[in-house]
């Protein structure tokens, strides 16, 4: 096969390919006379998956356009949608398999070919099979498209241990909907007239859809933006009213809103009394938790507490106390969302207009195959004892790797990782590193050198999303679309897509029943039961097919519809909480303040760079350099810190060195960076400057969720130097 | 209540195996697709049935009665006893009132 | 003439403006425009103390103002005006000499060392003459910029102009700048 040696020919058209890729970005026109022609895809540059148009001259890809036929990224596309291209065209990222000659994390390495990587690969995962039974093996990944066929090797290889980011993202989210209406809705921002934020920065941290509905609402409907933020983010320089709450209290705000909407009787009773349940005690719960209570502990004026209350009930059901769309920050997270679940409720805006509106989907059909047998041994992260709420499928990472790191209950010796950089991702480096370091083999797949890839022994590399064609995917929402990524040029180096990767290394587990089929059978058999003729040729011509009607409202608003919940109603009270030994109605706990001297760590976004991933980008590295700490003027005076001071930040597990930016922005008792920057990985030598968070952040869960609690570090901040 | 519990001591007398609920949810949910499906879609003579059609306790009764086709057959005339296992599991496990947090992608 | 009888303009409302710079990538994708030099940007400015905090943020690019300074300076007549408005700059013509760099009141242009030439925004015109809005108003995620023709009563530019108030900057130059900015 090709595999084993790249014939000399198509050598040479990847090196002229390399050629080529040298002039893009460099801000010369291209040669790039040739065919031109428009290829509709979808973006990967975040998790959001917006349709775009990719335009293709001379077999280069020129420019990506918003695809305005998506009903949810419509006519958009933002800075890192725009900067996609240079993810194909990266002279540093992975081109070929490689495996690792010197010690782990030497960096020395020898270029492989895909027999060569995958024979070694296999060989290491059925060692460790043998040694230790294919729960030996964690199997981490991050949402995509082709997420199922990496996911579906680990489960066919018979490992308990998939996990999966939602733990490092929102799990808490999912968990606290899912657990009082049976499922995540929408937020109609488009047509909703009050908006609360609370902590999520959509104008800033993060564009998607929301973004374009929300500033279409405050800017030309005049609905109101209420957020609540330790930092003058631009969400809150976009609001109406900005409350710079005291960090942790968002669930006392929260509850002192449902002792005055339900005090003054401001509520939907009769929604509440046909689609609810466990109101009596929901009443009785919140007469603790007054607005003068609340302003003690949240610093937000009572006045104002009643103000927003009286505001948002007035204007319900066009009115959502919005959830997403941000990391968990405490180990109440999922209590605090549910209090928000909860205050939804009470004012009716369930399934109405500019409310809370669960997700319309579309059929689509699959490509069946009998599946694998279950796993023998149960999960490392023992999710049935510490977490038996949560999603099944997700595990819970941070407990997970306490775990392995423990041994029990069992030994992992492997670690197979895709799209993923755990280094970075999960909070305390050194446990990362030190769970690494115990692994007898660790596989990693990704586009670049990641981190986490730096310390792998086979590194993979995937083709850019660019230049590979992902399974068809249903996107549920207020108005739900099929989307389809497919390949627009070429892979331009020796790369492979996941299922190839996973095909590969199936073949020599014997494994190879599970994964017999190609991508394009794969979207045949999804594509059989949509609505429409062709369906797959018109998604290859026009990327996305949305459902021609508009959205429509209130679908579940009969008395006869039972809720996926165990009363088959809207829980606000929830026995199954009761019966895991939480509180069946969320309980606020004052969160810990930070001693004298410190300052809680709080983290946040730019939609340059919202995950780690886009930091090597150089158009969206041209707009910040570096991450820098916010520190507010009265906090920076007393220990002589001055804008631009060099200074070490330190956390109980490490301490990380970055420059400070001295802000009006950001509360006195806190300090900020922004994720992403300060990598080790000598590939990503392009990468911003600064600090990684991730190494002095501790390890904390939602005791819920299990999801990781980001905001619970306090640090030490110590001047070293001054600018130069 | 009481009649329920009746009703399962009696299947588990009966040493009916459908009502075990050991089998496998992955390969449930294949065969409920392979076979149930054939029939029990909008439009076809069975009638749309989906998980979410019954609650847990409602499954795990009919399971226990085993009859198919308004009563008229044995379960075990669609599919063998360890596949009726297995769709077993799949349905309960993702019945109406079930617990099934949703996620992120699949 | 090609475009006779039209005026291209751009209504900016920045209120709706996010900082996102999906409309800098977009340029620089489209015309190649080199890191270091921008031939689009966003002006931001932040006041006030804790708590009272203000930030806002306004896009910017050249006006292809009605009366423009830096094609009544160009020595060459590289700079030059279309009917339908676009200030444009002929590559082959322009000698480098950067007298229109000074002319213009907005600081819309840059000289290239790598070309010896100078450049700016085009309004994307060759994407406008095969009838697609320029690449920062088309992927624009809050649709802070409204493209359209001054002439076209009907348009979407003379509706959101004759319905809103506006501005234009430093109207004092004389140069009858184009891009009108919302309020």
């Amino acid at each position: 096969m090709s595999e084993a040696t790249i014939p000399r020919r198509a050598f040479f058209h990847i090196a002229a390919a390399g050629a080529v890729a040298t002039q893009i970005g460099c801000g010369r026109r291209p040669n790039t006379a040739g065919q031109r022609y428009e290829v509709a895809t979808a973006c990967e540059s975040c998790p959001n998956k917006c349709s775009v148009i990719a335009v293709v001259e001379g077999g280069m890809i020129r420019k990506l356009n918003p695809n305005p036929r998506n009903p949810k990224s419509r006519g958009m596309l933002c800075a890192r949608g725009n900067a996609g291209i240079l993810q194909a065209y990266d002279p540093n990222r992975l081109k070929q398999p490689m495996i690792r000659e010197g010690k782990r994390g030497e960096g020395k390495w020898r270029n492989a070919s895909w027999e060569e990587a995958f024979d070694y690969a296999a060989g290491k995962l059925a060692a460790i099979k043998e040694k230790y039974g294919p729960q030996g093996v964690v199997w981490s990944s991050t949402e995509s498209f082709a997420e199922i066929f990496f996911k579906n090797l680990g489960l066919a290889y018979g490992t308990p241990n998939i996990v999966r980011h939602p733990t490092l993202c929102l799990a808490s989210v999912n968990l606290a909907y899912s657990m009082t209406f049976g499922t995540v809705p929408s937020f109609d921002l488009q047509n909703a007239n009050y908006v609360i934020m609370a902590g999520a920065n959509r104008f800033e941290s993060f564009i998607t859809p929301d973004t374009m509905d929300l500033i279409e609402s405050t800017m030309n409907r005049k609905a109101r933006l209420i957020c609540l933020d330790p930092r003058f983010t631009v969400t809150a320089a976009k609001a109406d009213t900005w409350f710079p709450i005291k960090p942790g209290t968002d669930m006392a705000f929260i509850l002192a809103m449902l002792h005055v909407i339900i005090g003054e009787g401001r509520y939907d009773k009769a929604f509440l009394d046909t689609y609810s349940t466990g109101f009596d005690k929901l009443q009785a719960h919140v007469i603790q938790y007054t607005p003068e209570w609340a302003e003690k502990q949240t610093e937000i004026p009572a006045s104002e507490i009643v103000r927003i209350a009286r505001e948002f009930s007035d204007a319900a059901p066009r009115a959502v106390f919005y959830a997403g769309r941000r990391s968990s920050w405490y180990q109440n997270d999922f209590q605090m969302r549910r209090a928000q679940a909860i205050l939804n409720a009470v004012v009716g805006n369930w399934d109405k207009q500019g409310g809370m509106v669960p997700n319309g989907k579309m059929p689509l059909g699959e490509l069946l195959f009998l599946p694998w047998d279950d796993p023998q041994a149960p999960r490392v992260d023992e999710l049935d004892k510490n977490f038996p709420l949560a999603a099944k499928g997700d595990g819970a990472y941070l407990k997970l790797r306490e775990n392995v790191l423990a041994g029990t209950p069992y030994p992992v010796k492997g670690w197979m990782i895709s799209k993923q950089d755990p280094f970075n991702a999960l909070p305390d480096q050194s446990k990362t590193l030190r769970m690494m370091e115990q692994m007898d083999f660790i596989g990693v797949i990704d586009i670049q050198m990641s981190d986490t890839a730096w310390y792998a022994d086979v590194v993979f590399p995937e083709s850019t999303y660019l230049e590979r064609t992902d399974p068809i995917e249903m996107l549920p929402g207020i108005w739900p679309a099929v989307v389809m990524r497919q390949q627009v040029i070429k892979p331009l180096h020796n790369t492979k897509p996941c299922l190839d990767i996973v095909q590969g290394l199936a073949k020599r587990l014997n494994l190879s029943q599970y994964f017999d089929y190609t991508i394009e059978q794969w979207n045949e058999a999804a594509a059989k039961e949509m609505p429409i003729e062709m369906p797959l040729e018109y998604l290859k011509k026009h990327g996305v097919y949305a459902s021609p009607d508009p959205p429509r409202y209130g679908a579940t608003l009969q008395p006869e519809h039972r809720f996926v919940t165990k009363s088959g109603k809207i829980e606000l009270f929830s026995e199954r909480l009761q019966e895991a030994g939480h509180d069946p109605l969320p309980v606020y706990h004052a969160p810990e303040q930070p001693p004298a001297g410190r300052f809680r760590l709080v983290l946040g976004r730019k939609a340059f760079f919202t995950h780690a991933n886009n930091t090597t980008n150089p158009w969206l590295l041209d707009f910040q350099k570096e991450n820098r700490l916010w520190m507010h003027p009265q906090s920076a005076k007393p220990t002589g810190i001055a804008d631009g001071d060099l200074v070490e930040v330190t956390s109980s597990v490490g301490s990380v060195r970055l420059r400070v930016k001295v802000a009006e922005e950001i509360r006195p008792d806190c300090v900020h960076m922004l994720h992403g920057f300060g990598k080790r990985s000598p590939w990503l030598k392009r990468a911003g400057e600064g600090g990684a968070d991730a190494a002095i952040l501790e390890t904390a869960w939602d005791r819920v969720s299990g999801n990781a609690a980001l905001h619970e570090t306090f640090v030490q901040v110590r001047k070293v130097g001054v600018p130069s | 209540m009481k009649l329920f519990t009746a009703f399962l001591t009696a299947a588990s007398i009966l040493g009916a195996a459908t009502a075990n609920p050991k089998g496998n949810d992955a390969k449930g949910r294949f065969y409920y697709k392979q076979t149930c499906k054939t029939c029990h879609t909008k439009g076809a003579k069975g009638g749309e049935v989906t998980p979410m059609s019954k609650t847990q306790a409602q499954w795990k009764l009919y399971f226990v009665k085993a009859k198919h086709n308004s009563g008229t057959e044995a379960l075990l005339k669609v599919m063998p006893e360890e596949q009726l296992r297995d769709v077993q599991t799949f349905l309960v496990n993702h019945a109406v009132d079930s617990p099934q947090p949703e996620t992120c992608g699949k | 003439m090609k475009n006779e009888g039209k005026r291209y303009a751009l209504a900016i409302d920045s209120r709706k403006c996010i900082n996102c710079k999906a409309c800098v990538v977009a340029c620089r994708a489209e015309n190649h425009v080199p890191l270091g030099h921008s031939r689009n940007w966003i002006n931001e400015e932040h006041r006030g103390s804790w708590p009272k905090l203000f930030a806002s943020f306004e896009p910017e690019q050249c006006h292809h103002c009605a009366n423009p300074s830096c094609v009544r300076v160009c020595p060459t007549g590289a700079s030059y005006q279309r009917a339908d408005g676009i200030v444009m700059i002929n590559e082959d013509e322009c000698i480098g000499c950067r007298y229109c760099i000074v002319a213009c009141p907005y600081g819309a242009r840059f000289f290239r060392e790598d070309t010896g030439v100078v450049e700016k925004c085009t309004l994307c015109a060759h994407r406008v003459d095969r009838g697609e809005a320029p690449a920062c108003v088309e992927t624009c995620p809050s649709k802070a910029r409204i493209f359209g023709d001054l002439f076209d009563e009907n348009g979407p530019l003379q509706q959101v102009l004759s319905t809103r108030e506006h501005r234009v900057s430093k109207p004092q130059t004389g140069n009858s700048p184009q891009i009108y900015y919302l309020f």
